[in-house]
């Protein structure tokens, strides 16, 4: 009996132990599980934390990414799923995470492993440019303001419309400062930012900065950035806006983000002004409108288009024709100042020499106004100018556009450098230059008159015409050529006059002067 | 020179041979005074202006105006004659008072006019008792010499030309190539044989001329103002 009791409390005993042992062995596990990250959403430049959260199955967990990607800038931590870092671009990434449990192969199963589909959105502060200034260049003064000339102030360029041109020296790095507006910000400010602004069409011009960009929405200022490389060193005219910077911030590691483009209108010149020169905004246009001088003679040649033929030819920088006496204005309305030319669009012989010698002086060409006048005291009388041949008529609809032309024969006194020969024509009085000397005679009478001398060294001026003539748009060789070919004659007042005039012929030898000024 | 003697010649044969038919243009006479130096003084003497119609030697008409100032001290007068301006008649004592210096110095009126480069003088030596007697004798030479008057009158001035003398930007304000805009006379005095000019030039400065008895040019000196 004591040994049945025994088997019994044995059998009893290895019963609950087997039972046991079978409970314990076919308990079922919770399954596995994946959970997305909590934070479905970071912004570029700030750190982002968040997990792939793994659950059920045998711990420990590896978590990975089988398909699609974390975005730029983050990385999942494979044995606690955290996914960190600092985002770099923005958009939307979806991607597949997988998570394998530990749970031992051949020990009653396999792993077990699930997935989730997951996506990260990254976004971007938005940025706005609301001014941009532009230094190290050419202080430009507007035609309009006369005497007073307004200097072009910044910004130069304002997103409420403000849009001024810009002159730079070729040679000269551009040196921008902006002003950007945060118009959706990030939840909190964002350091190291590189600001950049490349000029397109001029080379490799980038500037860059780093800087921070408020949390808020707010105004910040970026000065200073300079670009890389210098515009060429000849004359470029970027019209009608035509030159674009294109904005965009960069965070560290990460692609530039577009801000956005601004466009401008910028002269370059050949090179610095002369010192002291005031650039106008018509002064630096016939200087640089006509691009690629490389040189002081191309840069002369194309700046001097802009007057030959005729000041008729010659247009502001917004296109306003500028008289030399304009139609109906009378002798002494026209003005001897550039300013007033300028702003008035017209003005006498003093004023288009002076334009003449601003314009060149914008692009570093040295020339001198010369003073012609004669050595016995007379005033002279100019000949009616007429196009071409004798007898041609004037240019319709502008009875009084007969710019001077000369006699190809002579030699001497040819509209140059660039234009062909013209002939000359009759003198026949045609009263054709407006607004002086309305009394009778119908001729021009001058006490003197001003033109401009350009004669870089190693020039003949022999051979070759040196004194231009921005009034009428033609060259001079010398006093005896002035004579021959532009003075009709010679006028006396006389103390009995009441009107004007005495004539006398011209005097034997030569009577007309030429005076640096 | 020789087309003025030419004129004169011409003046005074068609003046000796035939009076020109002269009227005084009904309320053209008009009083007036006018400034002359005299011991160094700007002093004001009576003037009279008028304008006359002159029959031409050809037919028709010409309008002269016409000034006489008188001195009554001395009884110096001194006349001008000139065409009328056909858009701008008249003013004629205006423009005298504008281009012309007078100086009266021992027994003459010395008339100063610098046009352009060029200094024109003229001189008077005619006394009359009365202002009225002066007038007269004026008239009657008109009628003598008609429009010639003025060629006439041309021959009594003597130029002195100064354009070797004075620099160009003297004359001439700077820069401006109108002929209106040019140095005036601002006073003229005798000193000693020679004749003291100082002119104003357009741009601020101004220079003494001294001219000598022949009137030729003896000196130019800057003025120090």
């Amino acid at each position: 009996m004591r040994n049945l009791t025994q088997f019994t409390i044995f059998l009893a005993a290895a019963w609950t132990a087997a039972f046991a042992n079978i409970s314990a062995s076919a308990a079922p596990a919770a399954p596995i599980a994946l959970a997305c990250p909590a934070a479905t959403t970071g912004t570029v430049g700030l750190a982002y934390s968040s997990s792939l959260k793994a659950t059920g199955g045998v711990p420990p967990y590896t978590i990975s990414i089988t398909a699609g990607s974390l975005p730029t800038g983050l990385t999942l931590n494979a044995t606690t799923g955290a996914i960190t870092g600092i985002p770099t671009a923005p958009g939307a990434s979806a991607f597949t995470a997988k998570v394998v449990d530990s749970l031992v192969p051949g020990a009653g199963g396999a792993p077990n492993s699930t997935t989730a589909n997951c996506n990260i959105n990254v976004g971007a502060p938005s940025l706005s440019i609301k001014s941009v200034s532009f230094f190290s260049n050419i202080s430009i003064y507007k035609d309009t303001a006369g005497t007073t000339a307004k200097l072009i102030t910044n910004p130069m360029w304002t997103s409420s419309g403000t849009n001024e041109r810009v002159g730079y020296a070729g040679g000269a790095k551009t040196s921008v400062s902006v002003t950007l507006h945060v118009d959706k910000p990030a939840p909190a400010a964002i350091p190291n930012v590189t600001i950049q602004a490349k000029v397109a069409g001029v080379g490799n011009l980038t500037g860059a900065k780093p800087v921070t960009i408020p949390g808020t929405a707010s105004d910040f200022v970026i000065s200073g950035l300079v670009s890389d490389t210098a515009f060429p060193k000849q004359t470029k005219y970027f019209a009608d806006n035509s030159l674009t910077i294109d904005w965009t911030y960069t965070i560290p590691g990460g692609a530039p983000i577009a801000i956005g483009p601004t466009s401008h209108t910028l002269y370059v010149t050949l090179q610095s002004p002369i010192s002291g020169t005031t650039v106008f905004l018509t002064t630096i246009h016939l200087a640089v409108s006509k691009d690629g001088a490389a040189t002081a003679q191309d840069a002369f040649n194309n700046t001097w288009n802009n007057f030959f033929a005729g000041p008729a030819n010659t247009k502001g920088w917004d296109n306003r024709t500028l008289y030399y006496y304009q139609p109906n204005i009378g002798f002494t309305s026209c003005s001897p100042y550039q300013v007033q030319l300028l702003k008035n669009g017209n003005g006498q012989c003093t004023s288009w020499a002076k334009l003449l010698i601003g314009s060149l002086a914008v692009n570093g060409i040295s020339s001198r106004m010369y003073t012609i006048y004669t050595a016995n005291g007379d005033e002279f009388l100019v000949k009616d100018w007429t196009y071409g041949n004798a007898g041609a008529p004037p240019v319709a609809g502008d009875p009084h556009k007969y710019p001077m032309t000369f006699k190809a024969a002579l030699g001497e006194m040819v509209p140059s450098p660039t234009a062909p020969k013209a002939v000359y024509g009759n003198m026949t009085s045609l009263d054709t230059i407006p607004g002086q000397n309305t009394k009778p005679p119908a001729e021009k009478v001058f006490a003197r008159h001003f033109i401009v001398k350009y004669a870089p060294t190693g020039t003949d001026c022999t051979k070759t015409d040196c004194y231009y003539d921005p009034s009428y748009g033609v060259t001079y060789r010398d006093e005896t050529g002035f004579q021959n070919n532009a003075v009709d004659g010679y006028l006396k007042r006389f103390p009995t006059d009441a009107v004007s005039s005495g004539w006398v012929a011209k005097p034997a030898g030569l009577n007309i002067k030429f005076k640096a000024s | 020179m020789k087309r003025r003697l030419l004129l004169l010649a011409l003046a005074w044969g068609y003046g000796m041979a035939q009076a020109a038919n002269v009227h005084i243009v009904d309320g053209s006479t008009c009083a007036k005074t006018v400034h002359i130096f005299e011991a160094g003084q700007r002093i004001e003497i009576p003037s009279v202006e008028m304008q006359a119609e002159i029959a031409a030697p050809g037919g028709g008409s010409a309008k002269a105006d016409i000034l006489l100032i008188y001195e009554p001290k001395s009884g110096l007068a001194l006349w001008r004659y000139q065409a009328s301006d056909p858009e701008n008649p008249g003013g004629i004592t205006e423009r005298f008072e504008q281009d012309s210096v007078v100086v009266a110095q021992n027994e003459r009126l010395m008339e100063f006019q610098l046009i352009g480069s060029s200094l024109w003088l003229r001189e008077s030596k005619e006394k009359f008792s009365t202002m009225g007697d002066a007038q007269r004798a004026m008239l009657t030479r008109i009628e003598r010499f008609g429009t010639t008057a003025a060629a006439l009158m041309l021959q009594s001035f003597h130029e002195v030309n100064l354009s070797d003398a004075l620099d160009v930007d003297f004359l001439h304000e700077r820069d401006n190539p109108h002929p209106a805009r040019r140095a005036r006379i601002r006073e003229a005095s005798r000193s000693g044989s020679d004749w003291r000019v100082v002119l104003d030039g357009p741009n601020g400065d101004a220079v003494e001329v001294t001219l000598d008895e022949t009137l030729t040019v003896k000196a130019v000196a800057p003025v120090v103002r």
